[in-house]
């Protein structure tokens, strides 16, 4: 389902129609117990479906007539990551400080965020979650869409660094030129950043680099909206939990103690680790696909009696060599 | 096994809204799964009450009918003899009630003009009742090509004796994704042609619509 039509508008014949999209509604806050009422998952962006492999509009690739929907990351973006945010939220605002009730208008020093974990543990989405959660409420308006740095791990010897820079100059003013970060405060407010970094393709170079590059970032300084930037650390494919990974911990510890060139001018959070979810995250999907799998069994069965009722034993040696034969055409 | 479209039109629901005195208020909705239907809040509670932004108040009653279930007691669309219809109907024209269950008695008016009804479970016929649900698609920056099934005004089919039936109406074209917004809302080009009287626009139902 795309949207439905909401609006008539007087214009011309073809054009008086306006549409509200359902996709719009997916990361409205206020709208979360609408999706609830609905009794439906809020679309994720994977659910997209692209040019002519459309297949089943209304149930997605796989056609069953009782699935409704088979898109874990639908679900798995429902994770609970409350104590994480939790942590964040007493970072930035500690419990002493709280009650203090600051001016929001008093600038504050631009946060840089470490999420250490597996990319199948969804950072992008604890990202989005911060945002929407945390940095809306404690760094001022944010714009609406995060950019993506790319970390350049063979060029961080060399000009990595100021590819980086040049990358966030680009975005701010839109010139080629490479200009210092303290120049753009004002061009940076509200702006968030993500960086993914593979931390087994690192070395202490990369560790070099990166230092080097989150000194010319605290360089924006303090405003009332400071940027943020996001660094997604994760090690390859790895299972280990990114909280007991030791390159990680190695990474973390490592540019922990090259820190003081920046530290003091940007507020560090640097121990968002994301762990494993639960069974119970998860559950609405697998009881869903537990009601695909009665429901379709139970046809398959009879069409299996109404085919194979009265035939005699067929040895399943006969199958394979039939199916196999069939996937050889 | 494949859908087609006559699949899809099945669950697109007729909403009726009692305002008292006789009056009723009309429009369409969708049914997007077991015994939930999606519709516009304007045609529950006005428009007026969206434009002016007051708090929701929920009415009277309200009763849905998906073209699925009508077919299913009737298979006499086509004829639009009322006495027939009575008869191959037994005078049950499959309307069944509903509670608006969001957005909620008190609440703002949301941002969004959109409504979720609920059927209650022991009168859900077939088509409320067992319905699949649907597959939201996500968002992109391109424009959209679909399909939208709801009931028309100027497609509207009554009996010889006024009697309203079911006649879902179909319109073709794509969704502009990247324009400016109207009230949250997305302009929507239609294809497959439009009613000759720009205004016939004004009395289109809402619609539902699938890529």
């Amino acid at each position: 389902m795309v949207g439905l039509a909401s609006e008539v508008r007087r214009t011309s014949v073809n054009n008086g129609l306006w549409m509200t999209r359902l996709a719009d509604l997916r990361d409205d806050i206020e709208l979360q117990d609408f999706w609830t009422a609905a009794d439906l998952t809020p679309p994720s962006s994977g659910n997209l479906l692209a040019g002519n492999n459309a297949t089943d509009p209304i149930l997605g690739p796989i056609r069953c007539s009782h699935l409704p929907n088979h898109d874990p990351c639908a679900y798995l973006h429902q994770f609970d990551r409350a104590t994480q945010v939790d942590e964040v939220f007493d970072i930035l605002q500690p419990l002493d400080q709280a009650s203090d009730r600051s001016d929001p208008d008093d600038p504050r020093l631009p946060p840089i965020f470490f999420i250490s974990g597996r990319l199948r543990d969804l950072p992008h989405e604890m990202v989005r979650r911060l945002r929407d959660e945390v940095a809306e409420a404690l760094l001022g308006d944010r714009v609406s869409k995060t950019q993506s740095l790319q970390w350049r791990s063979k060029e961080h010897a060399s000009n990595g660094v100021l590819w980086l820079q040049r990358d966030i100059v680009r975005h701010l003013t839109g010139s080629r030129q490479i200009v210092d970060l303290s120049g753009l405060t004002k061009q940076a407010q509200g702006q968030d950043w993500t960086l993914e970094i593979d931390v087994c393709q690192t070395d202490a170079r990369d560790i070099d680099a990166l230092v080097r590059f989150l000194s010319v970032f605290a360089g924006f300084g303090a405003s009332r909206s400071p940027p943020a930037l996001y660094i997604i650390l994760f090690a390859g494919e790895t299972n280990t939990l990114a909280r007991e990974d030791a390159r990680i911990q190695r990474f973390l510890q490592d540019l922990a103690q090259h820190s003081a060139s920046f530290a003091d001018r940007v507020i560090l959070i640097r121990d968002v680790f994301l762990d494993n979810c639960t069974y119970t995250h998860i559950r609405p999907w697998v009881e869903c696909w537990e009601q695909v799998c009665k429901e379709t069994a139970g046809p398959y069965a009879d069409y299996l009696e109404i085919t194979f009722g009265n035939t005699k034993p067929y040895p399943l040696r006969r199958v394979k060599e039939a199916l196999t034969t069939a996937l050889a055409r | 096994m494949a859908r087609s479209w006559d699949d899809f039109d099945a669950y697109a629901a007729e909403v009726r809204v009692d305002l008292g005195n006789g009056r009723i208020r009309s429009g369409s909705g969708y049914v997007i799964g077991p015994c939930r239907i999606l519709t516009a809040l304007h045609v529950l509670i006005g428009q007026e009450a969206i434009e002016t932004g007051t708090k929701v108040v929920l009415p009277h009653e309200i009763q849905v009918r998906t073209h699925g279930d009508f077919v299913v007691r009737s298979d006499t669309v086509a004829d639009r003899g009322f006495t027939r219809v009575r008869d191959e109907t037994g005078g049950d024209y499959r309307w069944q009630p509903a509670n608006q269950i969001w957005p909620r008695e008190g609440a703002e008016i949301p941002r969004y003009d959109v409504a979720i009804l609920e059927v209650p479970e022991d009168k859900a016929l077939e088509h409320v009742g067992n319905a699949p649900r649907v597959f939201c698609l996500g968002p992109s920056d391109e424009d959209i090509s679909c399909r939208g099934t709801g009931f028309a005004k100027w497609a509207e089919v009554r009996t010889q004796q006024g009697r309203d039936l079911p006649n879902p109406y179909t319109v073709t074209g794509f969704l502009t994704a990247g324009a400016e917004r109207y009230r949250a809302s997305r302009p929507f080009t239609v294809l497959n042609g439009a009613p000759d009287n720009a205004e016939e626009w004004q009395g289109l139902f809402w619609r539902c619509f699938f890529r």
